[in-house]
């Protein structure tokens, strides 16, 4: 075998590589896309659900006025459009998400101290419903950490960080539960 | 912690019993009155329910028992001369198969086979009549402790309805046995042995082989979803990409390592899979592996059911031996235990809750 040869062959062998490369970014940075909608389509659910919740907290929580108008307000920001190239937007797409599951979860433990309330059928049922949003919020948060983690691992690494201008590709930000959530719960605050 | 694998007393179904009729000490009754004592947490409470339900019926059984021991011993000893007059024929038809013939086939080892088989048969039939009745009068009325069971020793063809799932191998030939039916803690709980079998051929012969052995599992479930996610042991990368290249389910990437190093998870759905396999039920699902020790427990979540199948290396749901004195103990104890460790994957899954964790 002469060197022009063996040039050829190593030649399109790192081509085939760095394209594979370049097809496994695309894909790693398509999943990114395909779980932030998901997490889109879980947040708009929850953003329908919000309206009824609020609906019947009004009736019974005169003295939770702040809380109801910051709920509103969040999410409202939460419906905005956001570009999803745009790792800052988002990060301050789910920051604004963040701030509304506890802003929420502050508005569920409130609901323990209006025993009328806790009590009504209807907003049992919507409290049911609404845990169930956010466990699948929960889950498409967890699938989209997992999607950028191998996006940011494909990017960050040579020849991968190369490749990632070319595939139009950057580092992501992960989901990170706010500081809120993060807090100890205070169960006699709930259990009374 | 027990396993499926240990509950029995070796020999219950095989040989062994068959020859332990040789000792006439088998038709002996006991004269003391039995009395339930229990074992653990598994059969709390059991002992004031075997007192109302069971205890009345052991002189009726323990007649029944004696009588088909009677009976199988009676068919050994008549048919034990066979024994030694099968080998002599059996070595005979093989000297002259191998004088007659130059390629032999056999002739003198298939008789033997087949006629100390079918002894064998005729000896456990009389056997067999009395540990279905067993399991058909005394095993539901064991499962009553626990909750609403129907206990079924004829199970119809039922495994093709769970072939979609991915977990049950190709096969030719189904044999089903001991269905349980039933709601444990509002579950509805259905589960069955079954044995699979495949036709093999190799040139112009062909045979059957195994290619499943255990417990099939179907549970409802508390939580609604619409695709399918299967719970497989890890293989390794190779096996674990050929084994699903062509499935058309997404291999699903969990955060938990430890779980991640025992299972694969594939589903149709990515979102969905998390929202089943929350971090709680993975810690659950590595709870339940270690309970059913070296079993390769395999789960799939669909149409709102949760289906489970575990191979097993001898039956489960088998009564004691014929050869010691009926008193129900020894079938409780057993059933029990299993019956305990299969609840356990609804309390441990917490599949009686809806839970969102």
């Amino acid at each position: 075998m002469d060197n022009g040869t063996i040039l050829i062959i190593v030649a399109v062998t790192v081509t085939l590589l760095l394209y594979l490369l370049y097809a496994r970014i695309i894909k790693n940075k398509n999943k990114v896309y395909e779980a932030l909608a998901g997490i889109d389509v879980q947040l708009k659910n929850r953003s329908n659900l919000i309206p009824n919740i609020l609906e019947i907290a009004k009736k019974f929580m005169e003295h939770e006025k702040e809380l109801i108008s910051s709920v509103t307000e969040l999410r409202t920001k939460t419906d905005k459009d956001y570009d999803s190239n745009d790792s800052a937007a988002v990060k301050e797409h789910m920051a604004v998400a963040s701030a509304l599951d506890a802003q929420m979860g502050q508005l569920m433990i409130s609901v323990e101290a209006y025993p009328d309330l806790k009590s009504d059928q209807t907003m049992q049922q919507v409290q049911l419903s609404y845990n169930e949003v956010e466990t699948k919020i929960a889950a498409a948060r967890r699938f989209y950490n997992s999607a950028v983690g191998q996006l940011n691992n494909s990017i960050e690494i040579f020849p991968g960080s190369f490749l990632a201008q070319y595939a139009n590709a950057s580092v992501m930000p992960f989901y990170e539960a706010d500081e809120a959530s993060k807090a100890p719960i205070d169960a006699s605050s709930i259990l009374g | 912690m027990f396993s499926l694998f240990g509950s029995r007393k070796p020999g219950d179904l095989g040989l062994g019993q068959v020859f332990r009729l040789y000792n006439r000490d088998v038709l002996k009754s006991d004269k003391l009155l039995p009395n339930y004592e229990e074992l653990g947490a598994w059969d709390k409470g059991f002992s004031d329910h075997y007192n109302a339900k069971l205890k009345n019926l052991v002189d009726d059984f323990e007649q029944k028992r004696v009588t088909a021991a009677t009976a199988a011993r009676n068919k050994l000893l008549w048919l034990t001369p066979f024994f030694f007059i099968i080998p002599i024929i059996g070595i005979n038809l093989t000297i002259w198969e191998l004088n007659e013939h130059d390629e032999p086939n056999g002739l003198g080892v298939i008789f033997a086979a087949l006629s100390f088989g079918a002894i064998f048969w005729y000896i456990k039939r009389s056997i067999l009549v009395y540990q279905n009745s067993i399991k058909e009068k005394i095993f539901p009325q064991i499962l009553g402790f626990i909750g609403d069971f129907k206990f079924s020793t004829e199970v119809p063809s039922q495994v093709k309805k769970f072939e979609k799932s991915g977990l049950i191998p190709a096969f030719s030939v189904e044999t089903n046995e001991d269905q349980i039916t039933g709601k444990y803690k509002g579950v509805q709980l259905q589960l069955f042995e079954t044995h699979l079998q495949k036709w093999k051929y190799r040139g112009k012969r062909s045979r059957l082989v195994t290619v499943f052995n255990g417990l099939v599992i179907n549970l409802s479930m508390n939580k609604n979803f619409t695709g399918k996610t299967i719970i497989k042991q890890d293989r390794g990368s190779v096996t674990n990409w050929f084994g699903n290249k062509f499935s058309g389910l997404e291999n699903i990437k969990l955060e938990d390592p430890k779980f991640e190093e025992i299972f694969e998870v594939y589903s149709t759905d990515q979102i969905e899979a998390r929202y089943l396999l929350t971090v709680s039920f993975m810690e659950r699902l590595l709870d339940l592996a270690d309970i059913f020790d070296k079993a390769e427990i395999q789960l799939c979540f669909e149409d709102n059911h949760l289906l489970i199948i575990i191979p097993l290396r001898k039956p489960i749901f088998e009564p004691g031996p014929i050869t010691e004195p009926e008193n129900f103990i020894d079938d409780a104890q057993s059933l029990l235990k299993e019956m305990h460790l299969i609840c356990q994957i609804v309390d441990i899954l917490k599949l009686n809750m809806k839970l969102n964790l």
